[in-house]
């Protein structure tokens, strides 16, 4: 009967029309009023709009009646309920108000115990898997209690219990195990964790040996038979660690193991007083190493522990004495080579070697500190007698033209090592480059060498224009847009070549944001394909750089595809947790908890929401509404405490972009360097949750809260320094007065107009001349680096400042008219310029190009491969043109809409068909509600 | 160099990575997480000296119950850099071992698109799959795909291993 009455509902939620769903419900309890089943189905609909005070009353009222929650329906709808609002302490109550009418249900005992698991309740956790284990006596439930204790130790609030528990939990483990309860490596992983949680190394040692009843599945298990050998090495039982890793040698070819293998030689050569015992010892290691490098497909990684061992034993101070068995680590380093030096990977194989031979190995933080001159030298020679041969050998075949581009790769580091920088000396030989990696027969036979030579040129004349303009004079003058102009060509020619190299599109991406050019780096962003984790490890890359440009539309939807990834993540990760407890998979369990712990405070995770939430404000316009919203906002969740910023987990891939350097040479870092604004940081979260929340309390006439706001906004940018760009000062700043100017008409102080006037000094100082667009080669000087960006951020202020005018209006706060009047007098003044970059974009800025950066006479650094490009890809010099010109201009037309659009909501005018719909979804998203 | 270990949760991040051109699927979290938490034991990744994943292999075995049991290989991937070296053939062979060792696995089967013909010679050639037979229509884009498989019982049963490692 219940389920017939109930069914409309379920189909309705079924088809995600929750709409129909509250009317099938509200029908029910018409004629039912007492349908407690209709009433908690209710709750769920309710709870899928997130209207959580509604639910948590409905739930509130289910419980007061007497076995309510007896009802599988209704315990189902409302625990359903509670976890769509993310209460999961309500979920709780509803189990435990369960449980008092049916303590012999296994699934409800079960479904609280995941339900805390999930939930990272480690101490009701623990209660639960007592009971459950107390009640039921099964042997999983056993395990639920030990992973319990386990979890509330290493990840629960400090217990002064740890100890006391971390023993119980192993001796729970360890009768498993003697009981041959453990039947497989995952009950034996838990019993690792804890015993290294205790550091203790000799039981865990005990528990991997031979004689353990799972010694056939360690023998295949690889993490395991590593992790044997290290713990050898951590209790300095080298002899063993050596024994062990040798065997497993024999039959794999993990590095690891190697690793492992040769730190244990070198402590164990330590520990030898007589040399003659080090020479036989290093004798035999050498020969066994030989003999692994014989073995079909292992050459190279034995070959390579022969370069890890020089390495080591040369740090260690043996070198000198072992010498004569074991050669200098500069000669094994150029054995590798000449041995794989065919092999994509040879590179990045043995750059660290090159690194740690040069600088040192402790100097990996700063190698600049402690270079060797003449080890630089001696590589430099040895690169001399081989990169010629291999540059007239690279038509060969694939395989020589490989060998080409490492040793090239090596002769950039060295370059880097030594610090050249003269750019001449990295533009060097590029014209080589181009010749063979932008042919496009040679393209077609040796794909891979050909786009790495053409990104290795690409790198080369990066590095060569930061040279040459240094950060402090690239503001002021164009030469530097100009080189990076140049190069923009050599990466699309390279992407039509070889479409799927996504590292060439990254370069491309980052110097078009560097040169303001949004859609055309959109359009080769889109091409990747990124998706799901990737927006929060590659959305740095992007998100952001639309609001900054003008683009608002497109901003808001990558910034709500991250936002609905983390959305997403929230409910996944519980319900795969909650598996791995069903399943006996227990060792994922840490690692599950970890991993959603970085996503749940992921750095990204901050700064989409910031900017999702910048982009809708923005993209309301400057409509009287927006104050409604605003004022109804929740913005004490995006609170930026200490607590909340000292949790953050950085996911941001800063890796991705193939560098030939280390990481940490930052003058070299074409990472940073290629940077279009500072990689957000704490204080950029700080700023931007700021800003909702001054607007918010602007709205809501609260005036203390906009003085305590106002005064943490100067503090936060204080303590910001260089860390913000010049965009999100000129926001700051227009904030902090936007704030003054709206406490001083509350307060119905003297100064308001003097407050005002500065207010619109700040905006009018991003916006440029009118005049300005009357020269070609000017604009093109700051158009790049500064003009479209100093705009953005005048109207992003501007919007801001309008929407405090309306709050001031709406609060009938004397002096709001003339706040209005300033702001139409500067909205008129604006609108010409905006509308002057707009005719510039729209039709001389593609002249103004071809004058001032391609037909120049001017001889500049990047002037020959300027000519080379003109002359045998101009192709591809008219996509960048095409590229630039078109990513201007809707910039252009996106900042002049939103001045045009004064007072109604902002849509792109020239997107304005295509968004209808997107505008539709977009709206549905909004986390302003 | 390379170093195979069984994949974690966390590994996700940089698998999907390792994906950003290699694969034209690019799996969402809950199946890679859904493997790990039904099968930890057969997925693995490739790392390089820096710790960065490189390849990586998604198993599982198939849940239809029926006999003999089957593991299937999900997802395989190794970054273009990286090819040519055997660590597709390394991250397979130890999936495989671990579905005959942990799960008492008969058979592994894979999907391979038509077109793809490096990995079918891979599968084929190098690691000795069968066709078994050709299913239309199987990916998203409408590319029709070879169902391989291979017997894993002949391989395994007959190999002792030397316990005293």
């Amino acid at each position: 009967m219940e389920q017939r009455q109930l069914r409309p509902v379920y189909d309705a939620l079924d088809n995600e029309d929750v709409k129909q769903a509250l009317k099938e419900c509200n029908k029910i309890i018409r004629k039912h009023p007492n349908h407690l089943s209709a009433q908690a189905l209710k709750a769920y609909a309710l709870a899928r709009t997130g209207a959580s005070n509604e639910v948590l009353e409905i739930g509130e009222s289910i419980l007061k009646v007497p076995r309510s929650v007896a009802n599988p329906h209704v315990r189902q709808a409302l625990v359903r309920a509670y976890k769509s609002i993310r209460r999961p302490a309500e979920e709780i109550a509803v189990y435990n108000a369960a449980l008092k009418h049916l303590p012999d249900d296994e699934s409800i005992h079960s479904a609280l115990f995941l339900t805390t698991a999930s939930n990272e309740m480690y101490a009701e956790q623990h209660h639960a898997a007592v009971a459950l284990n107390k009640a039921f006596k099964r042997q999983r439930y056993t395990w639920w209690i030990i992973v319990s204790l386990l979890l509330q130790t290493q990840l629960g609030k400090g217990s002064d219990n740890t100890q006391l528990q971390l023993s119980l939990a192993q001796r729970m483990a360890e009768k498993a195990l003697q009981d041959h309860q453990i039947k497989n490596t995952e009950h034996l992983r838990i019993l690792l964790l804890i015993l290294e949680a205790q550091n203790n190394h000799e039981a865990m040692l005990k528990a991997l040996s031979p004689d353990s009843p799972l010694a056939q599945q360690i023998a295949n298990d690889p993490d395991l038979v590593t992790q044997r050998i290290s713990l050898f090495v951590k209790t300095r039982a080298f002899k063993e660690a050596m024994s062990s890793a040798s065997q497993t040698l024999e039959i794999r070819d993990n590095w690891a193991d190697y690793k492992h293998y040769v730190e244990a030689v070198t402590e164990e050569i330590g520990q030898l007083a007589d040399d003659s015992d080090a020479h036989q010892l290093l004798r035999n290691v050498c020969g066994s190493i030989e003999k692994w490098s014989q073995v079909r497909g292992r050459a190279r990684g034995a070959r390579l522990a022969l370069v890890e061992l020089s390495a080591k034993l040369h740090c260690s101070g043996y070198g000198d004495r072992l010498g004569s068995i074991v050669s200098s680590l500069g000669d094994q380093i150029w054995k590798y080579v000449d041995t794989f030096q065919n092999k994509a990977i040879c590179y990045s194989d043995i750059m660290q070697y090159f690194v740690d031979h040069v600088c040192g190995s402790s100097a990996t933080q700063d190698p600049s500190t402690t270079i060797s001159v003449a080890f630089i030298d001696f590589h430099d020679n040895q690169l001399s007698q081989r990169i010629q041969h291999a540059r007239e050998n690279a038509d060969n075949s694939e395989d020589c033209a490989q060998a080409w581009v490492n040793m090239e790769k090596i002769r950039y580091l060295l370059q880097t090592l030594r610090g050249d920088n003269n750019p001449e000396l990295w533009t060097k030989d590029v014209d080589l480059f181009l010749e063979f990696g932008l042919d496009p027969k040679k393209a077609k036979l040796k794909q891979a060498a050909c786009s790495d030579m053409v990104l290795l040129a690409c790198q080369r004349l990066i590095q060569a224009a930061f040279l040459a303009y240094p950060k402090e004079q690239q503001q002021s003058h164009g030469l530097l847009s100009r080189s990076l102009f140049i190069i923009l060509p050599i990466l699309e020619e390279g992407i039509r070549l070889n479409g799927e190299n996504f590292l060439l599109k990254l370069y491309a991406i980052r110097l078009y944001l560097y040169l303001s050019c949004y859609s055309r780096a959109r359009a080769l962003y889109d091409t990747l394909n990124i998706k799901n984790i990737q927006n929060d490890t590659l959305g740095h890359f992007i998100v952001g750089q639309g609001l900054a440009l003008g683009c608002y539309i497109p901003d808001l939807e990558l910034s709500y595809a991250g936002v609905s990834f983390y959305d997403r993540a929230h409910f996944t990760i519980p319900h795969e947790l909650e598996s791995a407890y069903k399943n006996g998979t227990y060792s994922n369990i840490p690692d599950f908890l970890e991993f959603r712990n970085n996503l749940k405070h992921s750095f990204q995770r901050e700064i989409t929401h910031r900017c999702a939430l910048r982009s809708e404000t923005i993209s309301q316009g400057c409509s009287k509404d927006v104050v409604e919203t605003l004022k109804a906002a929740d913005t004490q969740s995006i609170e930026p405490t200490d607590s909340m910023l000292a949790s953050l987990h950085d996911n941001r891939d800063v890796k991705v972009m193939g560098l030939l350097t280390p990481l940490g040479i930052t003058e070299w870092n074409l990472e940073i360097l290629t940077r279009p604004s500072p990689l957000p940081t704490e204080n950029w979260i700080r700023l931007y949750s700021l800003l909702p929340q001054i607007m918010h309390y602007i709205a809501a006439a609260d005036v203390d809260m906009v003085e305590a706001k106002q005064r943490q906004l100067l503090n936060a940018v204080e303590e910001a320094g260089e860390s913000l760009s010049a965009y999100d000062k000129t926001v700051a700043h227009g904030l902090h007065h936007i704030a003054s100017v709206y406490i001083c008409l509350s307060q119905k102080g003297d100064s308001v107009d003097e407050k005002i006037d500065s207010l619109v000094k700040i905006i009018e100082t991003n916006i440029p001349e009118e005049q300005t667009f009357d020269q070609k080669a000017a604009v093109l000087d700051k158009l790049p680096l500064a003009t479209i960006r100093a705009l953005a951020a005048a109207t992003e202020v501007f919007t801001y400042a309008v929407t405090a005018k309306h709050a001031a209006s709406s609060n009938r706060l004397p002096g709001s008219n003339s706040f209005g009047f300033a702001l139409t007098q500067l909205r008129k003044r604006s609108l010409r310029c905006v509308s002057a970059l707009r005719a510039w974009a729209n039709k001389p800025a593609r002249a103004a190009i071809c004058e001032s950066w391609i037909d120049t006479e001017q001889p500049m650094l990047l002037s020959n491969v300027s000519k080379y490009m003109q002359t045998k890809h101009k192709q591809a010099v008219d996509v960048v043109v095409k590229g630039c010109v078109d990513s201007w201009l809707k910039s252009a037309k996106g900042i002049v809409a939103h001045w045009e659009h004064y007072a109604t909501p902002r849509r792109s005018v020239e997107e304005h068909e295509v968004i209808e719909d997107t505008w539709g979804d977009l709206n549905k998203k909004r986390l302003l509600r | 160099m390379i170093t195979i270990r069984q994949a974690r949760a966390s590994d996700e991040i940089a698998m999907q990575n390792c994906n950003l051109t290699n694969l034209p699927e690019n799996y969402h979290m809950k199946y890679y997480l859904y493997h790990l938490a039904t099968w930890p034991e057969l997925s693995f990744v490739a790392e390089n000296e820096q710790g960065r994943v490189v390849g990586y292999v998604l198993a599982k075995m198939n849940e239809d119950m029926t006999e003999p049991l089957d593991g299937h290989i999900t997802s395989l991937s190794v970054m273009r850099s990286y090819r040519r070296l055997g660590i597709a053939e390394r991250l397979m062979n130890q999936a495989q071992r671990a579905m005959f060792e942990v799960f008492d696995a008969k058979f592994v089967s894979l999907h391979v698109r038509i077109s793809n013909i490096a990995a079918f010679s891979l599968y084929r050639n190098t690691l000795s799959f069968d066709i078994d037979h050709t299913e239309p229509k199987y990916y998203a884009d409408g590319e029709d795909a070879y169902s391989m498989k291979k017997d894993l019982t002949a391989l395994y049963s007959l190999e002792q291993e030397n316990l005293d490692f």
